[in-house]
């Protein structure tokens, strides 16, 4: 489930570029702080690529914590009804 | 004709990947402007000898079919995740998205964009079920359920086309960069790859390539890291800076931070883009051959998500490197020829760069990790398609696995022989003319037909034979004609005044239509066969979750 959330998520991010960059051009040309060049879609570029990174973190860090104990569980489960059978 | 490719490669986003060398191809200038770098010639030097030692330290431990292919799955997943990092940026990707960064600006950036968000959705999708259910290749997890020969020789061909078409636009850049930086005939550059392509991959297999990734990874990286670092220490380590000059030379001025400058708010040529850059990555059989390198699926998980990071770094580093390369050589006369052009084209920019923060010894030493950079693409790419030729159409389709290891070993090396020739023979060929068309191909096959039937494989239980097979044919006709249409072809090549199909990649019509087949005819079908193949479903599901039940002599292509 999380990997389908997690994914969702990045790609909704990343629709969010899409219409950025397709129907909302005058907002991405926004320089949010003064005396600065740094636009809205530069910031949203960066801000994309470090949300890949963390969840790219985040999903290594769960799968290892709660998923292979899991999945360690599950195998020792199919081994032991193989054995049975 | 030379001038026609140059324009299209220089404001399309094939120049990510391939438009050096035709930029370079049209420029004679450019090679007499490069004179022979001894830095270069000394790293590259040493860089062939260490890899040829690698080779040979290699080829004593490859003694088994499983050695060539995967390693025999004892690769750490760290260095697993450098190596993968190794195989999937090429050359022209960090040449190719700093020149047209430095080109069109921000626009450029959809394009690392779209692989940064597609290798994190690979992580959670894909790694942990491919490595579980395949043994060698893409077709092993394609067709694990999937019953009947014209589905295994469609998926086998696919995945070969791709290879085989990213490996001449890869050759072609290759020889063209050799030309250029070493002064060597492009026939004789072509040859030197091709004899140490056949060398590295027939004696060292998948141990002397994953090492030889892993070393160029590591160049490739550290080279990164370190302009970055030089041109931000140059701006007093100020982000605002660097970009601020960068907008004042950048030939967009400061459009070139926000979007429309190259793709003009087009939201269905921003899509199309978008979606081949994100789903091609999964449907890369070189790439998704390395999950097998490891020892099982929780490695290959590891080993894709450090690859992921090291490619977020990389990717956030192209963003510095690209927009300060308009700051530096943008308004450096020394870099443009007379009418005001970049020596050596767009794709230069990044090599340029490192001669204006580092002089000679720094444009020698990213020459040569540009050149390492190539050789380790190519030769991940040459296995990929001996695998596919040895294990999936001869060991596989042609015997049902009734082939011996070492028979299958020997078929393996023949095709990396006969591989390296045609792709040699191929890249002569096709010197200085357009090859957009075999690039837009082969990553329109990656996404839309690999990824949609192999993600359909993993979680689709009505999925069918037939309606892979059906999906996946259309798909790929859908492609080429598409292709055909488009202005890589109709335009450059046929001489029309403009493309019937606006768009680059074909991705956003064939990527859906093999979805939509795939489903209608898989749902229609009702043969025993297709029953056969749903009801191992949940069979191959436990599996691809578990890893459970790995018996050698029932998984697909077991010989």
């Amino acid at each position: 489930m999380a990997t389908w959330s997690l994914s969702a998520s990045l790609l909704l991010l990343f629709a969010g570029e899409i219409v950025l960059m397709s129907f909302a051009s005058d907002l991405a040309a926004t320089t949010p702080f003064k005396d600065s060049v740094i636009t809205v879609a530069l910031l949203y570029a960066v801000a994309l690529v470090v949300a890949a990174a963390v969840i790219t973190a985040l999903y290594a860090w769960w799968a290892s914590e709660r998923l292979d104990p899991l999945t360690e569980q599950v195998r020792k489960e199919i081994a032991g009804e193989e054995s049975l059978g | 004709m030379a001038s026609r490719s140059r324009g299209i490669f220089a404001g399309s986003p094939l120049a990510l990947f391939w438009g050096a060398s035709v930029a370079w191809a049209s420029d004679d200038s450019s090679s007499a402007a490069q004179s022979t770098n001894r830095t270069a010639i000394l790293v590259f030097a040493a860089f062939v000898l260490s890899t040829l030692v690698m080779t040979w330290w290699a080829s004593r431990r490859m003694n088994s079919r499983d050695a060539f292919y995967t390693a025999g799955g004892h690769i750490p997943a760290w260095h697993n995740g450098l190596a993968i990092c190794g195989d999937f940026i090429s050359a022209a990707t960090f040449l190719g998205s700093t020149g047209l960064i430095f080109a069109v600006g921000y626009d450029a950036y959809l394009l690392n964009l779209g692989i940064v968000v597609g290798w994190p959705i690979m992580l959670m999708l894909v790694s942990e079920r491919f490595r579980n259910l395949g043994r060698y290749t893409f077709v092993d997890v394609v067709t694990y359920r999937l019953k009947g020969d014209a589905i295994r020789l469609q998926a086998a061909l696919t995945s070969l086309c791709v290879v085989v078409l990213y490996l001449i636009g890869q050759m072609i850049g290759a020889g063209k960069l050799i030309e250029l930086l070493f002064d060597l005939d492009y026939a004789i550059a072509l040859l030197l790859v091709t004899v140490l392509i056949i060398v590295y991959v027939i004696w060292g297999g998948m141990l002397a390539t994953t090492w030889i990734q892993m070393v160029k990874a590591t160049l490739l990286l550290a080279g990164g890291v370190y302009l970055s670092a030089v041109l931000l220490a140059r701006f007093g380590f100020d982000i605002g800076e660097l970009l601020r000059v960068s907008a004042s030379m950048h030939a967009k001025g400061p459009g070139s931070l926000a979007p429309g400058s190259w793709l003009h708010t087009d939201f269905f040529n921003i899509v199309t883009i978008a979606l081949t850059m994100c789903f091609g990555v999964m449907g890369l059989p070189h790439v998704l051959m390395r999950f097998f390198t490891v020892k099982d699926a929780a490695a290959a998980r590891k080993s894709v998500a450090f690859a992921t990071l090291l490619m977020c770094g990389f990717y956030l580093l192209i963003v510095i490197i690209g927009f300060g390369a308009a700051a530096v050589v943008g308004g450096n006369p020394a870099f443009h020829d007379t009418s005001g052009a970049l020596i050596g084209g767009d794709n230069m920019v990044a090599l340029h760069l490192a001669q204006a923060l580092g002089g000679n010894l720094m444009l020698g030493f990213m020459s040569a990790v540009i050149f390492a950079t190539i050789l380790a693409v190519v030769i991940g790419l040459a296995l990929a398609g001996a695998a596919a030729i040895s294990h999936d159409i001869y060991a596989v389709l042609f015997h049902h696995g009734n082939v011996s290891p070492k028979d299958e070993l020997r078929v393996s090396r023949f095709a990396v022989l006969t591989i390296g020739m045609v792709a040699l023979m191929l890249s002569v060929a096709f010197e200085g003319q357009n090859v957009a068309v075999v690039t837009a191909l082969a990553l329109s096959i990656a996404a839309s037909i690999n990824f949609p039937l192999l993600i359909l494989a993993l979680y689709w239980r009505n999925l069918t034979s037939r309606g892979a097979w059906l999906g996946g044919s259309t798909a790929l006709g859908a492609s080429i004609v598409l292709i055909v249409l488009s202005d890589s072809v109709w335009v450059a090549m046929l001489g029309n005044e403009t493309a019937i199909f606006p768009y680059i990649y074909p991705t956003i019509v064939a990527m859906p239509l093999c979805f939509v087949l795939t489903y209608i005819v898989s749902m229609l079908d009702r043969s025993p066969q297709a029953r056969a193949e749903r009801a191992a479903f949940h069979e191959q599901y436990a599996r691809s979750e578990t890893g459970a039940a790995d018996h050698a002599e029932t998984r697909p292509g077991r010989a």
